[in-house]
C-alpha cells in the first residue's frame, strides 16, 4: 500500500501527518523545534518519526509535502523572510534531498489556502485570504479561484504589512499581530504590573494569554482585544486592496481566536469599504498539514495515471 | 485516425474557431498570405482559403496586395477590415468627459472631449450622447456603426441595482437604472466598469504594463484608486470593490468628519484637494494640485516641502499595497500621480525607510488616454466574441456598416 507525508514545519514546533493513498491521516508527530541543529535536525527528525510509522505499517512512502514559514525560492532552494527564526537563507532544498523520495517545498500558508479551497470554508469561495497566525504571521491570497504568488513569490505575506503605531511611527503587522507578539506584550506587562502578574502569571504565553481572555479575565482581554485591533487593519488593508469575501484564520493562533471572529469582524466592518465573512479553519489535523498531505497525493495520482497510459 | 473533435465539434463550429484562429494572427502580425497562415497556424491550406473566403464574404478580410516580382504565381496578401465594424469607449471623470470610436484594430478613428459640466447624472448621460454623436461625426460614421461601447466611471458598479457605488464627487451618479440610461441614450450594448480599473488595463495592453503578469496602476487625481492585474489578468475582487485604496486606513492624523467618511481616510489625504488643503496650510495661496506641482517645478521652497510629504504618503501607499500583492511594476497616473519626475525621490526614499522589497515605479505614458485604451480593450473583445458568436449561429450578415450590431 502507499501513503504520503505533509509536514508543517513551524517557528515553535513541527507537526508532520502520515496519509494513506487518499490523505487520510493515520499517524502524527509534533515536536518542537528548539533544539541545537534548529530546523533541519527537527525537519528529518519529523521526517524519520514518520517513515518509521509507515514502515511498521507496511506503506510504501511515495512522496511528501513540507510547508515552511517563508517565501521559498525554487531556484536557489533556500528560504527567504521567514523573519522569526533566523530562516534567511535556510538551504531547505539540502535537507529535504536525503529524504529519498520526491519532496514538494511549498510556503505553508499557500498549502493551507489550496486546502480550504478544496475541502475547507473556501470550496465554492474563488475570492478570499488565508490568514495563518502561528508564531509569526504569513498569509494565501486567491483571486478568481487561482493562488496569487506576485512578482517575488510574496504576495499574502501579510506580516510585512506596516500598521501605524499607536504610539507614532510604523510598526511591522508581524510585531502586532503573532504568538511571539502577544506572548512578548504579555510578558512585558506583568513584570511591571503585580495585578497583571497575578492574574497572567510569571511567564505567559500565547496559549495562556487567549485561553484568559475567554474567560474574561482583564488583562488578557485588554492584551487580546489590542492585538484584535491591530488584526482589523490587517483586514482592512487587505480588503481595501483585493475585496475578498472570506477570511480563514489558520494556524495555532488564529485557531485559538475562534471566540473573537465576530469581535474582528465587527471591528473590520466598523473601517472598511467591504466587509467579509470571517472563519476559522476546521481542516484536521491544520490546514497546512491537510493542504501538504493533499499535495503529496495529487503528485501520487498523476504519477500513477501517467504510468497508466505509457 | 478518428479524433474526439470530429464527433463532438459540429463543421460551423470548426471553421469558425479556425475563423478566429486566423483573424487573431492577422490582427497579430499584420497582412499574411494563405500560405503564410497555414504554416503558422498548422491548418491545411484549402481550410485556410476556405474560412479567408467566407470572412472575405462578410466582409470582415480583404485581399491588402499581392506580392509581386518572386518565381512561382503572385502572393495574395490578406488582412483584417478595420473598418468592418466600430467600438465605442466613453471616459466620465469629475471634470472631462471623453469618448472616442475605434475600429476593429482598436483605432482612434474619431474622438471628442468635452467638460463635465452636469449637475445630475440625466445631464451627464446626455452630454455623453452628444459627445459620442460628435466622435464618431468626426471619423464621418453613424454613431449606430458602433456596435458595444464600453464606459469608464469612478466608483463600483452594482449590475444588480443599476447603480454606481463609492462615487461620491459625481452628481446624482449613485442612483438606480443608470445602465438602462446610458443604453438607451447610446442606442448600443453598454458595459460600465470602474475607469481605473479600465486605466489598468489599458496599461496591460498598450501601455507600461504590456505584457507584465503583476502589476498595479495607481491613480492619484481628484480622487484615489487602483486597478490590479494578478496572474496575467485585471481583478477586481469579490464585489468589484478590490483596489479602492482610498479606504485604506491613514498612518496620520486626519479630520474625521462627514466628508473623510464618505472619500476614505487615504483620499482625503493624498489627492489633489488634498494636496492644496496642505499648500494652503504651508501659506501658499494656490487653488489647484497642478498649481503646487508648478510652483514646486519652479523651486518654490514650500511647494516642494508638500510635493515631498505627497511623495512619502505615496510610497506608504504603494508599500500598504505590495504586501498583499507583491507586483513586479506600479504605474502612477492621475493628476497628481503623473508627476513621478517630482514625487520619485520622497518615494523611494520612504521606500528605503520601510523594507528591502518594493516594485519598480513608473509613470503611465498613456496620457488622458488610459481609461480609453482600456475601455477600446474590453470593448474590442467584446466585439470580436459578439461576432463569432454571430458566425456560429449561422446569422450571414451583408457588407455595411451596421452588420454587425449587438442586441441590447
Amino acid at each position: 500500500m502507499s501513503g504520503v507525508i505533509g509536514i508543517d514545519l513551524g517557528g515553535t514546533k513541527c507537526h508532520g501527518a502520515l496519509g494513506d493513498a487518499a490523505g487520510a491521516v493515520l499517524a502524527e508527530f509534533r515536536t518542537g523545534t528548539d533544539v541545537p541543529g534548529g530546523a533541519g535536525e527537527v525537519l528529518t527528525l519529523v521526517w524519520r518519526r514518520l517513515r518509521r510509522e509507515a514502515e511498521d505499517r507496511g506503506i510504501d512512502v511515495r512522496h511528501a509535502t513540507v510547508g515552511i514559514p517563508a517565501v521559498f525560492d525554487p531556484v536557489t532552494g533556500q528560504a527567504s523572510q521567514g523573519t522569526n527564526i533566523g530562516w534567511e537563507g535556510f538551504d531547505v532544498a539540502a535537507v529535504v534531498e536525503t529524504f529519498e523520495v520526491p519532496v514538494l517545498v511549498e510556503n505553508d500558508a499557500n498549502l493551507a489556502g489550496l486546502a480550504e479551497a478544496t475541502a475547507g470554508n473556501a470550496v465554492g469561495v474563488p475570492d478570499f485570504v488565508l490568514l495563518s497566525l502561528g508564531t509569526g504571521f504569513g498569509g494565501a491570497l486567491f483571486a478568481g479561484g487561482e493562488l496569487v504568488r506576485g512578482a517575488r513569490g510574496a504576495a499574502a505575506e501579510f506580516g510585512e504589512m506596516l500598521l501605524a503605531d499607536p504610539e507614532g511611527g510604523l510598526v511591522r503587522a508581524e510585531d502586532r499581530v503573532s504568538g511571539l507578539a502577544l506572548r512578548d506584550d504579555a510578558r512585558k506587562l506583568v513584570t511591571g504590573d503585580a495585578g497583571a502578574a497575578a492574574e497572567l502569571g510569571e511567564v505567559p504565553t500565547a496559549q495562556t494569554v487567549i485561553a484568559g481572555a475567554v474567560r474574561g479575565e482583564r488583562h488578557a482581554r485588554l492584551l487580546v482585544e489590542e492585538m484584535l485591533d491591530a488584526l482589523a487593519l490587517v483586514v482592512v488593508n487587505i480588503c481595501a486592496t483585493t475585496d475578498p469575501r472570506l477570511v480563514v484564520l489558520d494556524g495555532g493562533m488564529g485557531r485559538a481566536l475562534a471566540p473573537f471572529t465576530g469581535a474582528l469582524a465587527s471591528r473590520v466592518a466598523g473601517l472598511g469599504v467591504s466587509s467579509p465573512r470571517v472563519a476559522v479553519s476546521s481542516l484536521y489535523p491544520n490546514a497546512t498539514i491537510s493542504g501538504a498531505l493533499q499535495q503529496s497525493v495529487r503528485y501520487v495520482e498523476r504519477c500513477v495515471s501517467k504510468a497508466n497510459l505509457l | 485516425m478518428r479524433t474526439r473533435s470530429d464527433q463532438l465539434g459540429s463543421p460551423r463550429l470548426l471553421r469558425v474557431m479556425n475563423e478566429r484562429l486566423l483573424l487573431d494572427h492577422l490582427l497579430v502580425r499584420g497582412p499574411a498570405s494563405r500560405a503564410d497562415l497555414a504554416k503558422i497556424t498548422g491548418l491545411s491550406k484549402p481550410t485556410v482559403s476556405a474560412a479567408l473566403a467566407g470572412m472575405e464574404d462578410s466582409g470582415l478580410v480583404h485581399l491588402a496586395g499581392e506580392v509581386l516580382g518572386r518565381p512561382g504565381p503572385v502572393t495574395s496578401l490578406y488582412d483584417v477590415t478595420a473598418g468592418a465594424a466600430h467600438i465605442g469607449a466613453v471616459d466620465i471623470g469629475r471634470d472631462w468627459i471623453r469618448v472616442a470610436v475605434a475600429d476593429l484594430r482598436g483605432r482612434f478613428v474619431g474622438r471628442k472631449d468635452g467638460r463635465n459640466a452636469a449637475k445630475n447624472s440625466e445631464d451627464l448621460v446626455s452630454r455623453v450622447r452628444e459627445l459620442a454623436q460628435a466622435a464618431a461625426g468626426q471619423a464621418g460614421l453613424p454613431w449606430t456603426s458602433v456596435i458595444t461601447a464600453v464606459v469608464g466611471s469612478p466608483g463600483v458598479y452594482d449590475k444588480d441595482a443599476d447603480r454606481m457605488i463609492f462615487a461620491p464627487n459625481l452628481p446624482g451618479w449613485e442612483g438606480s437604472g443608470l445602465g438602462d440610461r446610458l443604453r438607451t441614450a447610446l442606442g448600443v450594448d453598454v458595459t460600465i466598469e470602474n475607469d481605473i480599473n479600465l486605466a489598468a488595463l489599458g496599461e496591460h495592453a498598450y501601455g507600461a504594463g504590456h505584457g507584465i503578469a503583476n502589476f498595479a496602476l495607481v491613480s492619484i487625481g481628484t480622487g484615489v484608486g487602483m486597478g490590479i492585474v494578478v496572474n496575467g489578468e485585471l481583478y477586481v475582487g469579490a464585489r468589484g470593490a478590490a483596489g479602492e485604496v482610498s479606504f485604506l486606513p491613514a498612518p496620520e492624523p486626519v479630520p474625521a468628519d462627514d466628508d473623510t467618511l464618505r472619500h476614505g481616510l487615504t483620499e482625503s489625504l493624498a489627492a489633489a484637494p488634498g494636496v492644496v488643503r496642505a499648500a494652503r496650510a504651508a501659506g501658499l495661496h494656490l487653488d489647484t494640485a497642478k498649481e503646487v506641482f508648478t510652483a514646486a517645478a519652479e523651486g518654490d521652497p514650500a511647494a516642494l516641502e508638500v510635493v515631498h510629504a505627497e511623495g512619502r504618503r505615496i510610497g506608504g501607499l504603494i508599500v500598504a499595497v505590495a504586501s498583499v500583492l507583491d507586483p513586479e511594476l506600479v504605474v502612477l497616473t492621475g493628476g497628481v500621480g503623473h508627476n513621478l519626475a517630482l514625487l520619485g525621490d520622497a518615494i523611494t526614499s520612504r521606500f528605503a525607510e520601510l523594507g528591502p522589497l518594493r516594485p519598480r515605479v513608473v509613470a503611465s505614458t498613456l496620457g488622458d488616454s488610459g481609461v480609453l485604451l482600456g475601455a477600446v480593450a474590453r470593448a474590442l473583445s467584446q466585439a470580436w466574441d459578439h461576432i463569432f458568436d454571430l458566425r456560429q449561429s449561422g446569422v450571414q450578415p451583408r457588407q455595411s456598416g451596421v452588420q454587425y450590431g449587438m442586441s441590447r
